[in-house]
């Protein structure tokens, strides 16, 4: 889950959690830990009460069981500061603890997840733009040029879809927003899915003030996941169908050298056997012969 | 206790970011303060104790210095989230230790360092600390801090790994005590956190909030249990061992104590062992690297292994075996070949190095030979043996004769050299008595070894017998020159037996001459040293002979005195004449040719004196050679110069004449040009050169009649006869021009 700061990484990972952890069949979420389910709980208690969760100041790692179409996935989601992808992926600051930690994740991941908010795109903090325009492209980049990056699932995740839908209507949809303002990113990208999605709904107070609304409903949050898993999945049987089919030739290759071999293991023991009978005659009648003379 | 430290603001302004900062903060101390790792949370009742009880952690840069970070609530950022607030204090690491023994409750305390006016330039700041008091822990506390330093001990080796304290388990105040526990020395390198907010807090020891995220960080963590023991540890140990209950802890021991699990205090960052410091076990990661390696090794490999040994092993003993055998017979046939050539140990060659050079090789036979340790020889090679020592032995007696003849004759050889008994030939003069003496022991000596040499067989005898020949030539040569010299003393007294002469002759000269060459030659001979020698006891007839000869040598020498005087006498009185001679000579250089007719007086007259003498002077030596061409000299000088006397003085009067006749003719012609029949002519020039000629004869008339006696008193008397014509033409001249009577010219 790749996300500038303010992208709503927490707020996603959560909500998100909280929707499958309560959900009774088809995709069903559960934490490893008691400390990540407490967590992911206490944070949608807090948007529930109107709070935001805390600006994220440590590295996360939610290891999350999901069991989705009948099978098993281990997700390991990255909370962290957006503050490291901006160092990492802007900054190229890539040598202290924790954008290491962030960089290591990425390259391991088995499915990527975008998460921009098109008001920052648009928004007059030039910084901010950046972060979404040439730190996500530098990432994708990097997942791109990794071995076998290019199989991997990117879903670009617009979140804030309740506050943003107006905005990316204007644009000509997603892919016209995509297009028009992130260019660089499409350009890298190639293929890959996008989805619109909003965790909470938000209330602007007069003052500018933003707070989460208490009963707010989460839509199309899950529609990433279940294009990751999706394509995990097809992946998976892929990889399956061409180990069986590896394993098959390799069980073929082992016999034929199995017998092979114990032909030429016969033939080795028997030119041993000779061949150490003579040298031992050979070194006995030596002896006799340097003793007699 | 002054502290002087620079600050940092670490906060959320639209993004964590750093919001202030001292100026001599470097930029990797800036990302290092700039981390996202304290942990956040939305939980008033921490965010509300922040102030009454600070959360912060402490560790050392990468720089070296100390920064102890202490967490502030932030405002809310621009999406209204909650944020926290970093203040960190930095210090140099020998002040943390110096000024506050490592104990960052001294400085958590001040509010000067933590307060901020939110301007971005933080200057650095001069704060006074004081530590904090600690409170003597109960039984149960002390038993609580004793566990966790034990763990931090036994952990101390694992800066990774953090140890994790829940605030329910232990009491701030106990927490502080077991920092304050920790060795002073190990504290620079120890992290820790307070109150932190999560896990992943990269510090040894983290004392988490209630609120702090868990489980969720990839960090190692050791979470701390308050019963657990100690005993393996042995700082904590040590440190329960010294700490009563109920009583204070042992604060010298805490300071004096060197080891802490398995470190020891550094210095300059190096890490000093009190023993060997085994190297760093390898992680499972290395294991199996190492394991992959490693290659399998077929069996074929062994097997091969083995042959070659079999083979090499028995290669090493066969060929061991033959080439040991073979030595012994190389080296005994070698032997035996030498006994052969050299059976007969008595015809060792006389060269002595061929001689040295045989015994060698018979030498290193035998120590080849009893080198040999094959059994299977052991029969021949003792029978070689025993014939080497054999002919060792004889070979070293007449090497040892040998030697003993060899350095005789070298002896003689030396001696001989100086006396000429190399070549006695070239002997010229007769030795002393006392060489001659040591040439006759000598004599005796060779003569006594002719029997032992003819026993050792040639050249010995042969050299012997040269010797010897060439003392008989020697003493043949001196017997030579002893009757030469008798000969030559009779000869001399032949020729000086007469009357001594009484004047001198050429042949006189000669013979005396000839007389002292031969005495020269004889004394030669018969040196002086020779002549006072004392005779032998026992002489020989070389020494009777010559005592004779110095006796008829001392007669003639007497005789020949007498001559030496009796000549010198006579050259003495010649050589008063000669010299005078000489000295007249010299004196008028009469060696030379006379030039100037008009000075030639003077010289004539000391060349008829030098010739006087020159006469007496050969009255003594008739036939002196040297006299006689002195004398020539002087007669040819005379010669000479009369000769040019002459010259001059016949010009003088042809000089005369002419001008006579020259004033006869102008008279007659000036007679005829006045028309008179004669006219005198005028005399008196002619006079006056006449009387020149005249006036020259006076004077050296004995030069010029040297000459030609009688064609100079010609034309001395034709002179005459013109000038008795010139005075009367003058008379009759002064008649005709002068009436009054002239003076008579001079004669």
């Amino acid at each position: 889950m790749l996300g500038r700061r303010t992208s709503g990484k927490t707020v996603y990972l959560s909500v998100l959690y909280e929707q499958f952890w309560k959900s009774l069949d088809g995709l069903t979420m559960k934490a490893v830990s008691g400390q990540v389910h407490s967590d992911c709980v206490r944070v949608v208690e807090g948007l529930r009460a109107g709070h935001w969760p805390a600006a994220t100041l440590e590295t996360q790692h939610c290891d999350l069981e999901i069991e989705y179409k009948g099978q098993r996935h281990l997700l390991v989601a990255l909370d962290y500061a957006g503050e490291l992808f901006r160092r990492a992926f802007v900054e190229d600051v890539t040598d202290t603890a924790e954008t290491i930690e962030l960089v290591k994740h990425i390259d391991s991941a088995a499915a990527v997840m975008i998460l921009i908010d098109a008001s920052v795109v648009l928004g007059k903090d030039v910084d901010a733009a950046i972060d979404d325009d040439f730190g996500m492209t530098q990432a994708v980049m990097r997942i791109r040029n990794w071995p076998g990056g290019k199989d991997i699932p990117i879903v670009l995740v617009f979140t804030k879809a309740d506050e943003n839908r107006d905005v990316i209507r204007n644009e000509g949809g997603l892919e016209g927003f995509v297009k028009r303002r992130l260019p660089a990113l499409a350009r890298t990208v190639k293929r890959a899915a996008m989805f619109q999605v909003s965790a909470v709904q938000v209330n602007i107070h007069s003052d500018g003030k933003r707070t989460p609304v208490p009963n707010s409903t989460p839509w199309q949050i899950e529609k990433p996941l279940r294009f990751c898993l999706d394509k995990i999945n097809l992946q998976r049987e892929l990889e399956r169908q061409r180990e069986f089919a590896l394993e098959q030739r390799r069980s073929q290759e082992a016999y034929e050298l199995e017998l092979e071999r114990a032909s030429k293991r016969q033939n080795k023991t028997a030119v041993i056997v000779v061949v150490s009978m003579v040298v031992v005659a050979a070194c006995v009648i030596a002896l006799v012969w340097a003793f007699k003379s | 206790m002054i502290v002087n430290l620079s600050r940092h603001v670490f906060g959320s302004h639209q993004g964590y970011r750093t919001l202030a900062a001292s100026e001599d903060l470097t930029a990797d101390e800036l990302a290092e303060l700039q981390s996202f790792v304290f942990g956040q949370t939305n939980n008033a009742e921490y965010l509300a104790t922040l102030k009454s009880t600070p959360a912060y952690w402490s560790r050392q840069l990468s720089s070296g210095r100390r920064a102890v970070t202490r967490v502030f609530v932030g405002p809310k950022d621009d999406q209204g989230r909650q944020s926290l607030r970093f203040v960190s204090a930095i210090l140099y690491a020998k002040d943390w230790i110096s000024a506050i023994n490592g104990e960052d409750g001294a400085l958590v305390g001040v509010d000067k360092i933590w307060s901020w006016d939110g301007k971005p330039r933080l200057p650095r700041i001069e704060v006074r600390v004081t530590k904090p008091d600690l409170v003597n822990p109960n039984a149960e506390q002390r038993q609580r801090i004793l566990s966790l330093v034990g763990l931090i001990e036994s952990m101390s080796n694992s800066p990774n790994s953090s140890i994790v304290v829940e605030e329910r388990q232990l009491a701030p105040a106990e927490f502080a005590m077991v920092l304050a526990l920790l060795p002073v020395w190990f504290r620079p390198q120890f992290s820790y956190g307070f109150r932190s907010l999560s896990e992943a807090l990269p510090v040894q020891l983290n004392y988490l909030a209630p609120c702090a995220s868990r489980g969720k960080s990839r960090r190692k963590v050791t979470p701390w249990r308050p019963h657990g023991g100690y005993a393996s540890a042995k700082y904590a140990s040590g440190l329960a061992h010294f700490w009563p209950e109920g009583g204070p802890p042992p604060w010298e021991f805490v300071e004096n104590c060197k080891a802490f699990g398995d470190l020891l205090p550094t210095f300059e960052g190096t890490e000093v062992s009190s023993g060997t410091v085994a190297p760093p076990a390898p992680t499972l990661k290395q294991k199996r690297r190492q394991q992959r390696r490693q290659p399998r090794v077929p069996r074929i490999v062994y097997w091969l292994t083995a042959m070659a040994l079999i083979i090499g092993a028995t290669t090493y003993v066969a060929v061991n075996t033959i080439m040991s055998r073979r030595h012994a017979d190389a080296v005994l046939d070698a032997a035996d070949a030498f006994l052969t050539e050299n059976a007969d140990s008595s015809q060792l060659p006389a060269a002595g190095h061929k001689r040295k050079k045989i015994i060698e090789t018979a030498q290193s036979h035998a120590d080849e030979v009893a080198d040999l340790t094959d059994s299977s020889r052991a029969d021949r090679r003792d029978a070689v043996a025993t014939k080497l020592n054999d002919w060792l032995s004889a070979a070293g007696d007449k090497d040892t004769k040998l030697v003993s003849l060899d350095e005789m004759l070298t002896s003689f050889e030396t001696f001989a050299k100086p006396l000429g008994l190399e070549n006695p030939e070239s002997l010229v003069e007769i030795p002393d008595a006392t060489s001659r003496s040591a040439v006759v022991g000598w004599k005796k000596r060779l003569e006594d070894s002719q029997a032992e040499a003819s026993l050792m067989g040639e050249p010995y005898p042969t050299k012997i017998a040269s010797a010897l020949n060439r003392i008989h030539d020697w003493n043949v040569r001196i017997k030579e020159l002893l009757n030469q010299c008798d000969a030559g003393l009779d000869g001399i007294l032949k020729i000086l037996g007469g009357p001594l002469p009484t004047t001198l002759t050429n042949a006189i000269d000669r013979t005396w001459s000839d007389v002292q060459s031969q005495l020269a030659k004889i004394d030669k001979i018969l040196p002086e040293a020779q002549v006072g020698d004392v005779s032998p006891a026992d002489p020989t007839t070389i020494d009777e002979y010559l005592s004779e000869l110095m006796e008829q040598r001392d007669s003639v020498q007497h005789r020949v005195d007498s001559w030496a005087k009796h000549i010198n006498k006579i050259k003495s009185e010649m050589n008063e004449f000669l010299d005078e001679a000489k000295g007249l000579v010299a004196e008028h250089k009469l060696k030379f040719d006379p030039v100037d007719a008009e000075a030639i007086q003077k010289p004539w007259t000391g060349a008829a004196s030098a010739k006087g003498a020159l006469e007496q002077a050969l009255d003594y030596w008739p036939d002196s050679e040297e006299m006689l061409l002195l004398e020539e000299t002087v007669e040819s000088w005379m010669n000479k110069a009369a000769d040019l006397a002459m010259a001059h003085f016949n010009k003088a009067i042809d000089q005369a004449d002419s001008i006579w006749y020259d004033e006869k003719k102008r008279s007659s012609v000036d007679a005829q040009s006045n028309g008179l029949s004669t006219l005198p002519p005028n005399p008196t020039e002619a006079i006056k050169s006449l009387n020149v000629a005249l006036d020259y004869w006076d004077a050296n008339s004995s030069a010029i009649r040297h000459f030609d006696a009688r064609m100079a008193d010609r034309r001395h008397r034709q002179a005459v006869s013109l000038k008795t014509e010139l005075i009367n033409a003058n008379s009759n001249y002064d008649k005709v021009v002068n009436p009054t009577p002239s003076p008579t010219p001079k004669p």
